[in-house]
């Protein structure tokens, strides 16, 4: 039995705890910045969880799905500052934006393997980035659209609240989190791992390769999509800075030391990572030990950690926990047989 | 009977390499159809040719029940019916032994839910894989994982099986385990296309076989005519060794 199999055991209870847990954090915590930085771990680590039904279920060498949280973040504030819509009616947009950018990129790229998917996926990225920055007017160029308004429900606005942000980005993550996990544990799911592990043999199993991995694109792209949306209503604006290689990478850390083809790795890691790396761009030991400016050493960090994780325990966290756990059972059972 | 394969003139070249040359053939419904010849001769890139995996032919046509499916999908050929393993013990090795048989009756076989639950147990049942339903694909031993791959084919009930080397890397008794086998898919609606080297399971099992050398049809016939023919002894044993075969055979 898997660790996921004991946790399915007591899932209900967990759940609970889990629930009423996250619904102290805001009375808990009262520090601003920690809440803050929970809002964004959270953010990140819905497009982080997406991305790993791609890279670790499809095992598509994908690098869009920063795009795809970007194009969400731009639909929803260019809707709101350009047109007056809803910010609301913009989180769904901006989900459906991502949705059709994903089918446009994973056309060219669902008959392409390993390194070309990835320099396809990021030459995309890059160039929905250079069509933002070509149009200052609309998006704000280089500066950034600002002036994105904040959300709010009459006259209650999210920003006066410590809970609000906290809440409506927990709940995103939540359903974004057992959308995935329902997606994986399905026949598509199969499909997906199947293409993964023996394309050839998958085929001949009656596995619509294309299909399903257009399919993959399409149904990782929508909760970054909207993800992206809250992003520029809850900073106030969008930047393109969501397109840069830096939060490419803190991003692909969290799908890898999370554990590929885990959902829940991204998602824990994914908080934990944003903590990590902003306490370590805030505070100055670090920079003070090694001599480096503060900006770069967190993403010193990230890489090493990466190149750890791929060296030591390619299974990521959640891959470790689970193999731990497995091994503590096979001793438990050995231990319990040789008692009877 | 019936004609539910034609292969006409299929041809496959790998730059100057000719891996197959204008093979025709037909298979009836109902038939086992045996495929041998020595290594190189072009078998497996005839199962290659016929089910789109990994590719196509250059020139010639395939056609099932008739119709033209020299350029379909391989996922449209399963659809329509033919189901086949390969040469390799092959399975999704981070699956369980029930998910691999699953995959092949989920998609593109037009099942319910229901049916193809039914079907799943049928299939672990009659390849003897119940008891390791539960198991990852990657720890099963070499005969139990070539069943697996039979099982996940003939869970979607097609109605062309073709078998590429299932005999390859067995022992006696799993040898005359797989011949029963064969035999008994071969008794419902299934016909069967079956590439081997065990010369005595293939000639066993098969109604008719072709002989194939450097890629080109060199005989077909009844396995007691082949086992005769002294171009098909040549092609395995050599000139020498025909000889040989006649001096013992008498």
């Amino acid at each position: 039995m898997s660790l996921m199999d004991q946790l399915n055991k007591y899932r209900i209870g967990l759940a609970i705890i889990g629930l009423v847990a996250f619904l102290a954090v805001p009375f808990v915590i009262t520090d601003k910045l920690l809440i803050h930085l929970a809002i964004l771990g959270m953010l990140y680590a819905i497009v982080a969880s997406n991305w790993d039904l791609t890279l670790g279920y499809a095992g598509v060498f994908n690098f869009a799905h920063l795009a795809f949280f970007g194009i969400g973040a731009y639909t929803s504030g260019i809707l709101a500052v350009k047109a007056g819509v809803s910010p609301w009616l913009g989180i769904l947009a901006g989900g459906a934006t991502a949705a059709l950018a994903s089918v446009i990129v994973s056309i060219p790229a669902i008959r392409l393997r390993g390194i070309y998917v990835a320099l396809l996926t990021f030459a995309c990225s890059q160039l929905v980035l250079l069509l933002l920055l070509s149009q200052p007017l609309i998006t704000g160029g280089q500066q950034g659209l600002t002036g994105v308004p904040q959300l709010q429900i009459g006259d209650f606005r999210f920003r006066e609240s410590p809970f609000a942000h906290f809440y409506l980005v927990g709940f995103l993550l939540l359903c974004s989190t057992i959308f995935l996990r329902r997606l994986v544990t399905s026949d598509f799911g199969l499909s997906l791992i199947a293409l993964r592990d023996f394309e050839e043999y998958a085929v001949a199993r009656g596995i619509p390769l294309a299909q399903q991995r257009l399919l993959a694109f399409l149904l990782s792209s929508i909760f970054p999509g909207m993800a992206g949306a809250v992003y520029a209503h809850f900073l106030i604006v969008a930047s393109p800075d969501i397109f840069g290689f830096s939060l490419t990478t803190l991003l692909l850390s969290m799908v890898l030391v999370g554990g590929v083809a885990t959902i829940y790795g991204p998602v824990f890691i994914g908080v934990v990572m944003t903590y990590v790396s902003e306490l370590m761009a805030s505070s100055a030991w670090m920079s003070d030990v090694f001599g480096i400016s503060r900006g770069p050493v967190r993403f010193m960090f990230v890489a090493m950690l990466i190149v750890l994780t791929m060296r030591f325990f390619p299974g990521g966290v959640w891959g470790l926990i689970n193999q731990l756990s497995s091994r503590v059972r096979k001793q438990k059972q050995a231990a319990a047989d040789q008692h009877t | 009977m019936a004609t539910l394969l034609s292969v006409s003139k299929a041809t496959k070249k790998f730059g100057e390499l000719v891996a197959v040359d204008n093979v025709s053939f037909e298979v009836d419904e109902g038939e086992i159809y045996g495929i041998a010849g020595p290594n190189g001769a072009g078998k497996t890139t005839l199962f290659n040719l016929i089910t789109g995996i990994p590719y196509q032919a250059d020139a010639g046509r395939v056609a099932y029940r008739g119709e033209d499916i020299t350029e379909l999908s391989p996922h449209k050929i399963y659809e329509l019916g033919v189901a086949r393993t390969f040469q390799k013990e092959t399975a999704f090795d981070t699956l369980t032994v029930q998910e691999n048989v699953r995959i092949g009756a989920v998609f593109g076989t037009g099942m319910s839910p229901d049916q193809y639950d039914s079907a799943v147990e049928g299939a672990l049942e009659s390849l003897e894989l119940t008891a390791d339903r539960d198991r990852l694909a990657g720890e099963l031993s070499l005969y139990a994982k070539k069943r697996l791959m039979i099982a996940s084919a003939v869970v979607s009930k097609p109605s062309l099986l073709m078998l590429d080397e299932p005999a390859g890397g067995l022992n006696v008794s799993e040898l005359s385990e797989l011949e029963a086998l064969i035999l008994r898919l071969s008794q419902g609606e299934t016909t069967i296309i079956i590439i081997e080297h065990v010369l005595p399971l293939l000639f066993g099992v098969s109604n008719r076989v072709m002989v194939m050398d450097f890629g080109r049809r060199l005989a077909e016939g009844s396995p007691e005519a082949l086992a005769r023919d002294d171009d098909v002894i040549e092609a395995y044993l050599g000139e020498r060794g025909k000889d040989a075969f006649h001096a013992i055979s008498g």
